[in-house]
């Protein structure tokens, strides 16, 4: 009876309210289930079960890992399902992701971001009670969206690291900003106070080069050789990896390894594949409700990533020390491009009128004397 | 009233004259493949139950494609169909007229990808009893009082105080929450 009459004096949302709540609850099942599950794949299953074939699709690519076959039931996106993809209207956003990761290993390979590898073995820490699960599945995508390689986007990043010790003192921030595409990047850096200090990139003929707005000089060389690669796969997890190394103007041939872009890509691949993150919840990161994941408490480094819901592309990294520990703070944020004449002009290192060209030797001296980053925590 | 206006795609595809090759089977199945498994998914199923059962139905429907005239509605006909059978088994129970209760917490995957919104009305579907679920789980995917009278074998009449009950409970279920 009370039931009734509540019902009666319309207790509770009006129906319309509810039947809108309903709407909106709906379409974001029906988003949600677009993020997740790949039809091709699926499709692909259908047609390898029966054993013909279905017309109009791409059967799945084989060499699944565990990984791949736990996430296999349904069609879930897995790296092997993306590949038939391609060339689908509907999977446009997924599209995006892999063509951004593309981006996002050109970009943290820039060197901009150290995101550092603390490879810790074992399964994923839970401090934040979230389940493993989740973070088993997140892991994934992040690994899959930075495992895609490719041209398609411009990686935009804005790197502050502070608490970075220069010539004369400690600096309270240092900023970069860094474009990537492909395997071209580059990276004007400012001091504290918003100074000019540097320029410095590849050109798609591998030519680096370097402008120095103290010294009004620049330098070029070609630098020989493709991007140093550090071993991939498990091999990863059998070691707790220091810090890569923090931005820092280098030389052609000698830079090291940790500035290549597969580089920095692979050791956060690995970081991620090894249990080194975990998910800790959903945190707002600009207008994005975007997914936290953060390293071990007992970490060297403290690292946490901010990825996208949408993409699983890191748009925010952030690296500290460990509790008790001293060196620079590193936070960068990451956005993404399309490839247009404007943006792929920002790879560009304009040399300005009036300065002098001297040799590298020369040019990258001072300014290795100039911006010294601590490289260990 | 809840309806999910049918997309152009899924009215192309209900305009299908049963002629071998107006739609490919493929086309079909991207455009309805997550759409089923959400479907199943209101009628209670979990998000890795549902798709499993929505690779059943898709395949008996690849095999049969050719005489189906209305997929739709078969398909989601026949996913209900298979949701009750992998309940009877599961369960060790009698068939019974319409679906029972078995909350099934939902894929992992889904788990991070679905917003507390979603999460929501999956609860509130949920505690639905099985009719009015069954009948909120075909008007949400945009079929009227009379398919869905035909495909559930009941009178117009009894669909639409199903879905009046439906209404009354969620907006009860939505009105505790906002009290909370």
């Amino acid at each position: 009876m009370i039931r009734r009459l509540r019902g009666a004096c319309g207790v509770g949302t009006s129906r319309q309210a509810a039947d809108a709540a309903v709407s909106r609850g709906m379409a974001d099942v029906l988003a949600a289930l677009d993020n997740v599950i790949d039809d091709d794949a699926a499709l692909g299953r259908i047609s390898a079960g029966l054993g013909t074939s279905v017309p109009g699709i791409v059967p799945p690519l084989g060499g699944r890992t565990a990984a791949d076959r736990a996430f296999a039931p349904a069609g879930l996106l897995d790296p092997a399902d993306t590949t038939a993809r391609a060339g689908r209207p509907r999977a446009s956003r997924r599209q995006l992701a892999l063509r951004a990761a593309a981006g996002a290993a050109a970009a943290l390979t820039a060197g901009a971001v150290a995101l550092v590898a603390v490879i810790v073995p074992g399964a994923g820490h839970n401090s934040s009670g979230r389940s493993a699960d989740d973070t088993a599945y997140v892991v994934k995508r992040v690994y899959s969206a930075l495992s895609a390689a490719g041209p398609g986007t411009v990686a935009q990043m804005t790197v502050t690291t502070r608490n970075a010790a220069v010539s004369g003192g400690t600096t309270s921030a240092i900023t970069a900003e860094e474009w990537s595409y492909d395997d071209r990047w580059r990276a004007v850096t400012y001091s504290a106070a918003g100074q000019h200090l540097y320029d410095e990139g590849f050109s798609t003929a591998s030519a680096y080069t370097v402008v120095s707005y103290r010294t009004r000089t620049w330098a070029r060389q070609r630098r020989s050789g493709g991007p140093a690669k550090l071993a991939p796969g498990p091999r990863g997890c059998e070691r707790e990896v220091a810090p890569l190394p923090l931005p820092q103007p280098g030389l052609p041939g000698t830079l090291s390894a940790g500035w290549q872009p597969a580089t920095v890509a692979e050791a956060l691949r690995a970081a991620v594949s090894c249990g080194a993150l975990a998910v800790a919840g959903r945190q707002r990161v600009d207008a994005v409700t975007a997914i936290k994941l953060t390293s071990r408490p007992d970490s060297v480094i403290s690292e946490t990533v901010w990825v996208s819901p949408g993409t699983y592309l890191p748009v925010r990294v952030i690296i500290r020390p460990a509790a008790g520990q001293q060196g620079p703070w590193q936070t960068a944020d990451i956005t993404w491009l399309p490839p247009t004449a404007q943006n792929l002009a920002r790879l560009t290192v304009p040399v300005p009128a009036g300065f002098r060209r001297i040799p590298l030797a020369r040019a990258t001296a001072p300014l290795m004397r100039h911006i010294r980053v601590w490289t260990k925590a | 009233m809840v309806t999910v206006t049918a997309d152009a795609e899924a009215g192309a595809l209900r305009a299908r004259s049963g002629e071998p090759g107006d739609v490919e089977f493929a086309d079909f199945f991207r455009a309805e493949h997550t759409k089923l498994i959400r479907f199943v998914m209101a009628m209670g199923a979990g998000g890795d139950e549902a798709a499993e059962i929505a690779q059943v139905t898709f395949v008996k429907a690849f095999e049969g494609w050719d005489v189906i005239r209305a997929p739709r509605a078969w398909i989601r006909r026949v996913a209900v169909n298979e949701l009750t059978a992998a309940r009877r088994v599961a369960r060790r129970e009698t068939p019974q007229a319409t679906l029972p209760d078995s909350p099934v917490p939902v894929s992992t995957a889904l788990a991070v990808e679905l917003t507390e919104e979603a999460r929501q009305v999956l609860a509130a579907l949920l505690a639905l009893p099985p009719r009015q679920r069954q009948v909120m789980a075909w008007v949400i995917d945009g079929f009227g009082a009379a398919e869905i009278a035909r495909e559930l074998g009941v009178s117009p009449e009894s669909v639409r105080q199903s879905h009046a009950k439906a209404r009354k409970n969620l907006s009860r279920f939505y009105g505790r929450r906002t009290k909370r």
